[in-house]
């Protein structure tokens, strides 16, 4: 947090000079810095002054001169203007032209600068933890950081990232869910030259279809029931940064079209209204769907498809990753330890074996919840097979997948239908054709197992 | 002089924050540097600069407002109507001497309050 705030005061009135210096000086975190002319001030801008305050009537110079010098060298230097006389025209031409207020020398001027000072010492602060969460965000999306991996699959995913983020190329990412594109969606917007404006994420397939376009677009108010306010939509959140557009491939035809247009005119139209504004926008799209197959059947219009093709990246399944598998359990080990202040833990070598050899239907985000469940449960500083804990909701399809010995697909499948029907032994010796005891036996056997017994 | 009292230094007083120290520095460089700005509005006057008059008069109003009675406050606002209008009724000659007469009233008791910082406590 910033405690220095510096004030350059121009005023060649000496005696309202010294007054305001002592009044911004009974801050000790206030430096005060004074000039009797406008020349000097601008020699010593290069200081970056948090605050200039200017007397109007600055002898011979012409104040509107020297404010436009000011914000040409740095536009975001408040000026604040001190007047001998309150004169509402000039004090809102003053404004307009981007002085950040406009006061009179009065009696009341102390508690006005000490205000503008409060405010503005909070902007400075918000703006100090905004660009440092701006670089947290950004580290968070680095390629070589975050988003591991060392197969070919993936090397080529690196590849296409490094150019997209080049030009402002439309993005389409393609891959199963929980293979990270949003975060290949987050990495491109955050290394690209938008950095600085908003990544703008919308899922078309979590928000009501009668919802989509005010969501999209944005709407007037009154424009349809429930709309008491107006409202801007997603692509002019997103104006001058990117807007990710999840599961794409399930958004109706009749929207497909107004975003077409969108995209095509570079303007949205709100929902109710009639004034079109430009936007400036990237746009990444996801699916998980095959937009080929899509636009095969007529669910997708051949006319958008091409649109947002553009620089088409495909997401490995995890299961067609390899040794990835190892190296993302390790990052998200690192990570989960870091998070919650835990002793260094590493992995057993049968424990890797055991995460190589699953199929993972839920991807890098079922891995992840594997992984930090896994810190969760070992007791120690290795992480142990029976720490593993592959979810029980999986497919039964996805059991067969995996290559192991008949004996762990016996307790698979055991466990696959305890946990289909809520642990009613009754009804899966039934499913299954065996006798209880023999369910009772497998479970104690399997308990056993769990722990190394 | 007695309503200049209550209202001038009252003004000053809070500005100061009741800081005698600082009131007497202000009170002493109001007395070095407002004579120049008095001098600069007289010379106007005689030499019928009228945009001398006028900023001069506007320049020292700020402090006049603060150290001084609200009467000199006001003269100072005519003489700058005065100049910026053209002086069409020739009034700026009379408030100008009215000016000189009220400005020595008020650094004679300012003076005296430097000679006395006591009775600024």
């Amino acid at each position: 947090m910033a405690n220095n705030f510096t004030v350059f005061i121009v005023e060649d009135d000496e005696w309202y000079l010294r007054m305001l210096e002592y009044h911004i000086r009974m801050n000790p975190d206030n430096i005060v810095e004074a000039y009797v002319n406008g020349k000097d001030l601008l020699k010593n801008l290069y200081r970056k002054p948090d605050l200039i305050t200017l007397d109007y009537s600055l002898g011979d110079e012409n104040a509107n001169e020297l404010i436009k010098k000011v914000k040409n060298y740095d536009p975001d230097i408040p000026i604040v203007i001190i007047s001998g006389q309150e004169d509402v025209s000039t004090a809102v031409d003053l404004l307009r032209e981007g002085v950040y207020d406009y006061i009179v020398k009065d009696e009341d001027t102390k508690d006005r600068i000490w205000n503008i000072i409060k405010h503005l010492k909070q902007n400075v602060n918000l703006k100090e933890e905004l660009n440092q969460l701006r670089q947290e965000v950004a580290h968070k999306y680095d390629f070589s950081s975050t988003m591991v991996g060392e197969s070919p699959a993936m090397q080529k995913v690196f590849t296409l990232m490094e150019k997209a983020v080049k030009t402002n190329i439309t993005v389409s990412i393609t891959g199963d869910t929980g293979t990270g594109k949003e975060m290949v969606a987050k990495g491109i917007h955050y290394h690209s030259k938008r950095s600085n404006g908003p990544f703008v994420a919308v899922n078309m397939a979590a928000i009501p279809s009668d919802l989509i376009e005010s969501e999209l677009f944005g709407h007037e108010k009154g424009s349809f029931t429930g709309a008491n306010i107006q409202r801007i939509g997603k692509f002019e959140e997103a104006n001058k940064g990117t807007v990710f557009l999840d599961e794409i491939g399930d958004l109706d035809l009749n929207l497909q079209s107004k975003l077409l247009r969108v995209l095509q005119e570079k303007e949205v139209t709100k929902v109710g209204g009639n004034k079109n504004v430009a936007i400036d926008v990237r746009v990444i799209v996801a699916t998980h769907k095959d937009l080929v197959e899509e636009v095969e059947h007529g669910r997708f219009r051949e006319d958008l498809f091409y649109r947002l093709l553009g620089l088409p990246i495909k997401l490995p399944a995890l299961n067609k990753r390899g040794n990835d598998i190892i190296l993302l359990a390790k990052f998200f080990i690192k990570e989960f330890i870091k998070e919650n202040e835990l002793e260094e833990m590493t992995f057993a070598p049968e424990t890797a074996s055991k995460l190589l050899a699953y199929s993972y239907p839920g991807n890098v985000r079922e891995l992840k919840a594997i992984i930090e469940l896994a810190a969760v449960m070992s007791d120690g500083k290795i992480i142990e097979p029976h720490d593993i804990i592959f979810s029980p909701k999986k497919p039964m399809a996805n059991l067969m997948l995996e290559e192991k010995a008949l004996r762990r697909h016996t307790f698979d499948i055991l466990s696959y239908y305890l946990e289909k029907y809520d642990n009613n032994i009754l009804k899966v010796a039934k499913v299954l054709d065996i006798g209880k005891s023999t369910i009772y036996r497998m479970l104690k056997e399997m308990e056993d197992e769990a722990y190394g017994k | 002089m007695k309503h200049m009292e209550n209202k001038g230094l009252t003004v000053l007083r809070k500005l100061c924050n009741n800081d005698v120290n600082f009131m007497l520095e202000m009170i002493n460089i109001f007395l070095q540097s407002t004579p120049k700005s008095i001098l600069k509005i007289k010379t106007g006057i005689r030499d019928a600069d009228l945009e001398q008059v006028g900023n001069y008069a506007h320049k020292l109003k700020s402090s006049i407002q603060i150290i001084g009675d609200p009467s000199l406050h006001s003269l100072l606002i005519s003489i700058e109507n005065l100049a910026k209008e053209g002086d069409p009724n020739k009034q700026l000659l009379k408030a100008g001497m009215e000016l000189e007469n009220k400005v020595e009233v008020l650094y004679t008791y300012l003076r005296d309050k430097l000679e006395n910082p006591d009775s600024l406590v």
